[in-house]
């Protein structure tokens, strides 16, 4: 039986998760010392193409993938980046062969991610929503 | 001790490289087993480890190479190669290293080879080679051997594994003229600009020198002793509007090329019989395309499991010779478009097609100059094509491909010689790439 503490814990719990994941199903996650406070989806989409290079206060952007196996990549792909999975394969390796660019590193593991991101000051990554952003910085898609 | 050094890292990068996507390095992490996949995976709380700091290592080194083989036969022409009869020669590969050296710079380098019909580049040879320095989103600077935009595909050209067709449309991107139009020597800027809610625009420019080895062209009865390219510049702006996966966009390219030949013997005996040329004649001449003007106009919609293209060409060039009363001066206006369509089925089949079009006059598309054109067939190709592409996985996928054509203007006269007008075009190709 749920006490009235464990239901609003629980109603806390799921507005923190909106907050940051919206309705994506991801959150943002950034170097704590980033000071943005939302990433728009646009620069967020030219970030993970390597299109973008900087954030505003200019810092070298540094994007990570979770690797092909988190159905949440598939999420953020469709939703952010605007492609398939097969046209992003195929833009990387148009990229690749033509010598134009190299896709964004990619994490193995959620941990691996997160320790990227404490690592590096212009990281930007996302997680699973509900997944503990730990010691980064979870924001919002604008 | 520095190539020791040099060859040890090398060894390293590749040693310690783990399978995953192509083209995604992974990034090493000792922190146990990874959660399971899935949405709801959480994350284990960091356990305080010592963060690794920034930019402390050496440099990243990517490897990625491809490689094809496949085959093609005709029912009639021998069209790159001797298709009439069937061929196996349709073999390409490349490999290619690059790395990002420094913050927002960049070099690489790719060997390409290929044995496809009548085209041959082996051993490899050198395909691009440069460094890229990405300052900013709207303004990137590369200096070497550079992939030259034209259209849509045209940096992509070998890429086989980046799209639906085993030829990409011949009437905007020729194989035969591959070798010249692939990738420019000199620099290029680059740049990409949000514009709000009107999108964004991508842009190119370039200017250079052209690469173009002695068997990028056939000459019948003479010798190509070199080819210079005095120039090649150009630039390209693509728009993306604000509806997801929309692109338009156009290319202008201009160039100015010299052939410089020697005849063969019985070519200058005739000349010199018939008083063209005095007796001492060495056989010398030189071929100039000058001005070449390329340009295109693109579009190309991403929609969900759907991609089209269309695009639509006209290639202007004036030529003139050394020998004007053999060969005078014309100027020559091609038409070139097409329309393309392909459908992602599953994640592993593919299929498509495209109408592509190819006029050699722009003032005379149906041939009727007997003189410019004495067979009728040879002012125009259209070439209705269908493919079929299947993913074994993420690194080896198969292709089978059938065209269906009217004209000859693409193949090669000398094999050639009473071209049928109506043939068929049938390729299989299988890539892997890592």
């Amino acid at each position: 039986m749920w006490t009235r503490r464990d239901w609003m814990l629980a109603m806390a719990v799921l507005a923190s998760r909106r907050a940051f994941a919206g309705d994506d199903g991801f959150v943002i996650v950034l170097h704590p010392d980033n000071p943005a406070t939302g990433v728009d989806r646009d620069f967020l989409r030219d970030a993970f193409l390597k299109k973008a290079t900087e954030w505003s206060d200019g810092a070298t952007i540094r994007p990570i993938d979770l690797a092909t196996k988190f159905p949440v990549r598939d999420m953020f792909t469709h939703d952010v980046l605007r492609k398939s999975s097969a046209q992003l394969k195929n833009y990387w390796n148009q990229q690749i062969f033509s010598g134009k660019g190299i896709p964004p590193i990619e994490a193995d593991s959620v941990a691996g991610m997160l320790e990227y991101i404490v690592a590096n000051r212009g990281a930007v990554g996302y997680l699973p929503a509900g997944a503990s952003p730990g010691r980064v910085k979870a924001v919002k898609v604008t | 001790m520095r190539w020791i050094f040099t060859c040890a890292w090398l060894f390293a990068s590749v040693a310690s490289a783990q399978p995953a996507e192509p083209g995604y390095p992974v990034v090493p992490v000792d922190n146990g087993p990874a959660p399971e996949p899935g949405p709801a995976a959480s994350a284990a709380p960091a356990p305080a480890p010592a963060p690794p700091p920034e930019h402390s290592h050496l440099p990243e080194l990517q490897i990625h190479g491809f490689a094809s083989e496949g085959g093609f036969v005709s029912t009639a022409n021998d069209y790159i190669g001797t298709s009439s009869g069937g061929s196996l020669h349709f073999f390409e590969a490349g490999l290619n290293v690059s790395s990002e050296v420094a913050d927002r710079l960049r070099v690489g380098i790719q060997i390409y080879g290929r044995d496809i019909g009548r085209f041959r580049d082996l051993p490899p040879r050198l395909d691009w080679a440069y460094l890229d320095y990405h300052w900013k989103s709207w303004l990137g600077l590369r200096a070497g051997i550079i992939k030259m935009p034209f259209g849509l595909y045209n940096e992509y050209a070998d890429i086989d594994a980046s799209r639906l067709s085993i030829l990409l449309p011949q009437s905007v991107y020729p194989l035969q003229d591959r070798s010249a139009l692939l990738a420019q020597t000199g620099f290029s800027i680059y740049g990409d600009r949000e514009l709000g809610t009107a999108g964004a625009l991508e842009y190119q420019a370039w200017f250079g020198t052209l690469d173009v080895p002695n068997n990028a062209l056939n000459v019948d009865g003479a010798t190509l002793d070199r080819v210079d390219t005095r120039y090649v510049t150009g630039g390209q702006v693509f728009w993306r509007p604000p509806i997801d996966g929309l692109k338009v966009g156009a290319t202008y390219l201009r160039a100015a090329i010299d052939f410089h030949i020697t005849l063969g013997e019985a070519n200058i005996a005739a000349l010199i019989a018939a008083g063209l040329e005095p007796a001492d004649y060495d056989g010398k001449l030189v071929i100039s395309q000058a001005p070449v003007n390329l340009i295109v106009g693109s579009a190309e919609w991403l929609r969900g499991d759907w991609t089209f293209a269309a695009e639509y060409s006209r290639w202007l060039t004036h030529q003139s010779s050394s020998l004007d009363v053999v060969l005078p001066a014309f100027d020559r206006d091609n038409e070139r478009f097409y329309v393309m369509a392909a459908r992602r089925l599953s994640r592993q089949f593919e299929t498509g097609g495209y109408y592509s079009v190819y006029e050699v006059d722009v003032d005379d598309r149906a041939g009727h100059d007997h003189t410019a054109f004495p067979i009728r067939s040879n002012a125009f190709q259209r070439d209705l094509a269908a493919t079929l592409r299947f993913d074994v996985n993420d690194h080896w996928l198969w292709k089978v491909e059938a065209h269906f054509i009217d004209g000859s203007a693409d193949l090669e006269p000398a094999a050639n010689p009473l071209p049928e007008r109506y043939w068929g075009l049938f390729l299989f190709k299988t890539t892997v790439t890592f």
